[in-house]
């Protein structure tokens, strides 16, 4: 006879939807435990939902509100009898009252503690914490916006300054204030903003830095132990929000990535962290770096660490919830080529980003050498504004930096979403941009470059898709089927 | 602007004034290879209702077809005025004006014959002006809702 | 099948002398088209669009398939009657695509005094409606009429092929099977009520579309009883309350586009297999046309050189090339369909006669359609023709000709006259399809005969009368007798009355035949089947 080996978990919920709920279920197929998913009706035909053993429908006001309800998720999961739950990204990934709730019914939160959550939840306290420990942080200033001073401790640190939510994160709840007598207006937008969001109206004040890298280090901690997996660089972002990342970052080199990866290790291993875990910092071009915050989860931009250090970061993740020690050593993670990955989202780059809404008509993911899209899509969905606009992730490695670019251009290429518009000219067009291809990339990247980025296409490439829209359009076919040959070949003749 | 100037297996068409030559073979419901002057390119395409989606050469279009010939609106009047398919009474109206209103979203619940029936909005847009109160009852074709299509 | 030999040659003397000469008429008939088409005065075009309305050729526009031919009927009719008062006869008829179907397109004209019915308005519907029947197909109603021109009532409504037979086509056409649409974008009031209500389906245009038996001054002055358009006959009463209409429009494009979906829906038949090779343009240019046609009725030319400019890769197999000469008979293809061609080269003979019968019998027999190039001055006259039986042969010929079972087809190239025009398919033997070349001459018998035969009547008259014209009299006499004889021989004149459907330029005669041709096969091709022949 031979031993079955047990699986890590009996039974693991996912706790999220689209492409990290997808994510998180091939990971658990892979490790032989039987999956679980919570899903709200707008999601019923998902593939997550179909691919997973068992799905419980969850409801709310709204779809996102299903996702949050902490309640009803956590009775699913007393019902399936789930043993751990994969919270994903965004939702309830970094709730601490969620992972109490779940320990209190007995079940393991794959991530981090509570307390570790709540400390770096808390932007302020996060910040203080690093200090304590000895890492750098943005000059800020340290006095409550009541307090007599304030206006000139601010006005010392010297604009622009960035105004911050302490819960918020993830670019969330940030107000960038140029110049003195903006400051107070801002202070009060932030503070009610802040309030209404986060339900906690507390806020902080950093210098803010224009034209500057935002380099972040992916850790693994089992509580007694941490490693990095080097960094990401993510400074093509817009309104805060990343657009393209990739590994490793064209500015690092090795000297400079073990003193981060060091930094980011020392405050994984001073909090005692368990599990996947991101420490973001300003990497400034005189090579300062400060700590900006750290992300309790998994990332969203977490395959090109997998694909550069051939890392299965949620396998991680599932391992060390499940009270495995680490098993990988620090001398042993080496980056191997270049990884990029683009965010194609449903919005309108040409129009001001807006979103874009629809339903996915045809849908054809890009496959080939080193090319990796991690999508949730399926024909016939409804893309709302309900969710993010994040469609799929199109990610790609090459053995070289240039490598890595061209095949996520082609991968750009072979990926059709049909039905909704997207931003995947954009995306080609910041790959395509010599900028890019320089490595000259920062925070001020898109907007520096907005209008190469969003030329009109040519001419007889808007007469190709027009030639094949009339020849593709319903009434066009039907007519063409109807008539005889003769009416076709005559064209638009009239005596 | 397209005009086809001669239809059949091979189109020309005349776009934006020039000349062009294409024909389109399908090779799947979404996919085929496009034929322009002769050159091919894999395309896929796909419509929903007006719009037409194209993928080529690693663009995405979404087309809009306005015909040259009349195109018959979809939903409501070209008025915006949400017209009562049947004589009946108002149950609920669910939005006010001022509102913005997604395409398909359900605007009010009317009842008739026993059967109650959802009025949804035909286009994304504002509403200008609710026409009932929940209990009123109307005639068939009387505007219910008018809702202003976005630009 | 051979290509056809030309002898001409583009840069001879004559080919430039006709060639200047047929453009300049071919340029007049344009000129005469465009006005007839378009032209319309001021206030007619503001008066349409205070009500909303297109122009009945936007409307067709928008009607029909874009990139697809339309064959337009009779362009010119009524040019030479009532002043030039009904432009087109104040109606648009012609086949055009719509969805992909071929259809019969019926379009009023509003633009001329309200698209009221001139007695030829009236034939030229029937005529559009006869054609429907024929070739099987559907039609396309786009009304908008004031009802008939009252001054002329007693020329349009009573007798057989009158305004009557409008509504009796179209009965007969939904007994066939045919499928009719009404789009009413005007009023249809009294006897044009019935278009839209003897249509299997209609669509009605709220604001500007009615449709009852007696509108409101009517209503008032019969019964007393005071009553909107709206309320009498409108969009919303005929599609709510009546049932008189099908569809209500908000305007005039969505009921264009309703009307388009409604076509698409139809059934789409199995058309008569016609022999068909792949379509090939004729090998030499048909511009050429203009240097062959001369510059004078009376001058001959070979018709193989017409027909080398018409069929596909200018190709003839050609019938008995070397008995009965003055008729040349041969099949060709055109738009890639098989037709048996008719074209006189000269008068008609015994033999000519006989040749032509047979031909047209074999054709008959292979279910080919005929395609007839009239420039035909008659049968021979005289002792010995008489006495080898010219008028048995002629009645042969005729007969074959009356009784064939499969489409006809008939051009005008030159000149038509007497008999000759009978046994060559004129107007009376129900081709499908009739074209005029701009110069050409249609009348009994040649112009100079018949005035000269005029003159000596008149002369005779006069001296019954004790008078004698002296010579300047007698030019006098024979100016006169001319000029009417030759008013009333054009080309121009004959399409005036609808002796055809429509004048053609010579180039487009090929696409012409080819859209007949193309409709001619909605209909089944008959068994051959004559009467009794005298041998």
């Amino acid at each position: 006879m031979t031993a079955v080996p047990q699986p890590l978990f009996p039974k693991v919920l996912v706790a999220n939807r689209g492409e990290i709920a997808r994510r998180v279920l091939r990971c658990l197929r892979a490790l032989g435990i039987p999956s679980a998913v919570v899903y709200h009706d707008a999601d019923r035909r998902s593939p997550a939902v179909a691919e997973t053993d068992e799905a419980v429908e969850i409801s709310g006001a709204s779809p996102t509100a299903a996702y949050l309800d902490i309640e009803q998720i956590v009775s699913a999961c007393a019902r399936l009898g789930v043993a751990a739950v994969h919270p994903g990204y965004g939702f309830l990934a970094e709730n601490a009252a969620f992972a109490k709730a779940l320990a209190d019914a007995g079940i393991t939160f794959i991530g981090p503690s509570a307390e570790v959550m709540e400390l770096m939840g808390d932007k302020i306290a996060a910040r203080q914490f690093v200090a304590e420990h000895g890492f750098p942080v943005p000059p800020s200033v340290e006095l409550a916006a009541s307090d007599a001073g304030f206006a000139q401790a601010a006005a010392d640190l010297g604009f622009p300054l960035v105004v911050k939510a302490s819960a918020g994160g993830g670019g969330k709840g940030m107000n960038i204030v140029r110049q003195a007598d903006e400051l107070d207006g801002a202070l009060r937008v932030a503070a009610s903003e802040a309030e209404r969001y986060f339900g906690d109206g507390r806020i902080y004040v950093e210098r803010y830095f224009t034209d500057i890298r935002h380099i972040e280090v992916q850790v693994l901690g089992d509580g007694e132990r941490a490693v990095h997996l080097g960094e990401r660089e993510c400074s093509v972002q817009r309104r805060f929000q990343k657009v393209v990342e990739e590994a490793p970052s064209p500015a690092i080199d090795h000297t400079m990535r073990t003193r981060l990866g060091e930094a980011a290790v020392g405050i994984a291993s001073a909090a005692a962290y368990q599990g996947a875990g991101t420490v973001e910092f300003l990497h400034t071009p005189e090579g300062e770096f400060f700590f900006l915050e750290m992300n309790t989860r998994i990332q969203v931009e977490h395959p090109v660490t997998e694909l550069v250090y051939g890392v299965d970061l949620v396998a991680e993740q599932v391992r060390i919830a499940a009270g495995q020690p680490l098993s990988l050593r620090q001398d042993e993670l080496r980056p191997n080529g270049h990884a990029i990955e683009c965010r194609l989202c449903a919005e309108d780059a040409a129009n001001g980003f807006l979103p874009e809404t629809g339903r996915i008509l045809h849908l054809k993911e890009a496959e080939g050498e080193g090319i990796r899209v991690d999508s949730g899509l399926h024909p016939g969905q409804e893309i709302t504004a309900a969710f993010d606009p994040l469609l799929a992730k199109v990610v790609a490695h090459g053995p070289t930096r240039q490598a890595a670019i061209d095949r996520t251009l082609g991968a750009l290429r072979d990926t059709v979403v049909l039905g909704v518009g997207t931003n995947a000219a954009y995306l080609a067009a910041i790959l395509a941009h010599p900028a890019f291809a320089r490595g000259a990339t920062d925070t001020g990247f898109l907007d520096r470059h907005q209008a190469e980025l969003l030329t009109a296409p040519p001419t007889d490439a808007v007469a190709k898709a027009l030639a094949a829209a009339h020849l593709a359009d319903r009434q066009t076919r039907l007519i063409d089927a109807a008539m005889p040959s003769l009416h076709a070949a005559m064209g638009a003749w009239t005596n | 602007m397209v005009l086809p100037r001669r239809r059949g297996a091979c189109q020309r068409l005349e776009i934006d004034g020039s000349p062009l030559e294409a024909s389109l073979r399908w090779t799947g419901d979404h996919e085929g290879v496009l034929t322009v002057n002769g050159r091919e390119h894999p395309v896929a395409a796909a419509q929903d209702g007006p719009m037409l989606f194209v993928h080529l050469e690693g663009r995405t279009w979404r087309i809009e077809c306005v015909r040259g010939f009349a195109d018959r609106s979809e939903g409501g009047g070209a008025d915006g005025g949400i017209r009562a398919p049947m004589p009946g009474v108002a149950v609920e109206i669910e939005v006010s004006v001022g509102d913005q209103v997604e395409a398909n979203q359900r605007l009010a619940l009317i009842e008739s014959m026993k059967m109650q029936t959802e009025i949804k909005a035909p286009v994304a847009g504002t509403v200008r002006a609710v026409r009932v109160a929940p209990g009123d009852s109307f005639e068939r074709g009387a505007v219910l809702i008018e809702v202003e299509g976005n630009p | 099948m051979r290509r056809i030999e030309t002898r001409i040659s583009p840069s001879s003397a004559s080919y430039r002398a006709y060639r200047a000469h047929n453009l300049k008429v071919v340029g007049e008939f344009q000129a005469r088209q465009r006005a007839a088409r378009l032209d319309r005065p001021d206030r007619d075009r503001e008066r349409l669009a205070r009500q909303d309305k297109q122009m009945p050729r936007e409307r067709l526009e928008q009607l029909l398939d874009p990139g697809t031919p339309f064959l337009e009927f009779s362009s010119l009719a009524a040019n030479m009657a009532y002043d030039g008062g009904s432009p087109s006869a104040s109606c648009i008829t012609g086949i055009g695509v719509v969805g992909g179907r071929e259809v019969v397109i019926n379009c009023s004209d509003p633009s001329v005094k309200g698209g009221a019915w001139y007695p030829l308005t009236v034939k030229k519907m029937i005529r559009a409606l006869d054609i429907a029947i024929e070739n099987r197909l559907p039609v396309v109603h786009l009304c908008d009429s004031a009802g008939a021109f009252l001054p002329l009532q007693s020329d349009l409504f009573a007798d057989k092929a009158m305004a009557g037979r409008i509504f009796r086509n179209q009965c007969q056409l939904s007994k066939l099977g045919c499928k009719q649409l009404a789009l009413v974008f005007g009023h249809c009031t009294a006897g044009g009520a019935y278009i839209p209500t003897l249509s299997d389906y209609s669509v009605i245009v709220e604001g500007t579309g009615a449709v009852f038996l007696g509108g409101p001054p009517l209503v008032k002055a019969a019964t007393g009883e005071e009553v909107t358009v709206d309320e009498l006959g409108g969009a919303r009463m005929h599609t709510s309350v009546s049932g008189t209409c099908d569809f209500y429009a908000a305007n005039e494009a969505e009921a264009i586009a309703i009307g388009r979906e409604v076509v698409m829906q139809w059934e789409q038949r199995e058309k008569f297999p016609l022999q068909r090779e792949a379509p090939e343009a004729p090998w030499y240019d048909p511009e050429d046309l203009y240097g062959i046609i001369p510059d004078d009725v009376r001058k001959q030319f070979d018709m193989r050189e017409v027909i080398a400019r018409i069929v596909d890769g200018s190709r003839l197999a050609e019938y008995q090339p070397d008995y009965g000469d003055t008729l040349v008979c041969g099949f060709a293809n055109l738009w890639g369909y098989k037709v048996g061609v008719l074209g006189n080269n000269g008068v008609l003979f015994n033999d000519s006669s006989l040749k032509a019968a047979h031909f047209m019998e074999l054709c008959n027999q292979n279910r080919v359609p005929l395609v007839f190039f009239q420039n035909i001055t008659g049968y021979m006259v005289g002792r010995e023709y008489e006495r080898r039986g010219i008028t048995k042969d002629g009645a042969k010929m005729i007969m074959v000709q009356a009784c064939s079972e499969v489409p006809k087809f008939t051009v005008m190239t030159n000149g038509s006259y007497g008999a000759g025009n009978y046994g060559m398919c004129g107007r009376a033997f129900d081709a499908r399809l009739l074209f005029s070349w701009p110069h050409s001459r249609i009348s009994v018998m040649g112009e100079e005969q018949a005035a000269n035969t005029l003159v000596t009547i008149k002369v005779a008259q006069l001296k019954r009368e004790g008078l004698t014209p002296d010579e300047a009299e007698l030019e006098q006499i024979r100016a006169d007798v001319l000029a009417n004889y030759e008013n009333t021989t054009s080309a121009y004149y004959a399409t005036s009355e609808l002796w055809d459907d429509g004048i053609l330029d010579p180039v487009d005669t090929r696409n012409a035949l080819g859209m007949g041709i193309e409709a001619a096969l909605n209909a089944p091709f008959g068994e051959p089947r004559y009467g009794v022949l005298r041998l």
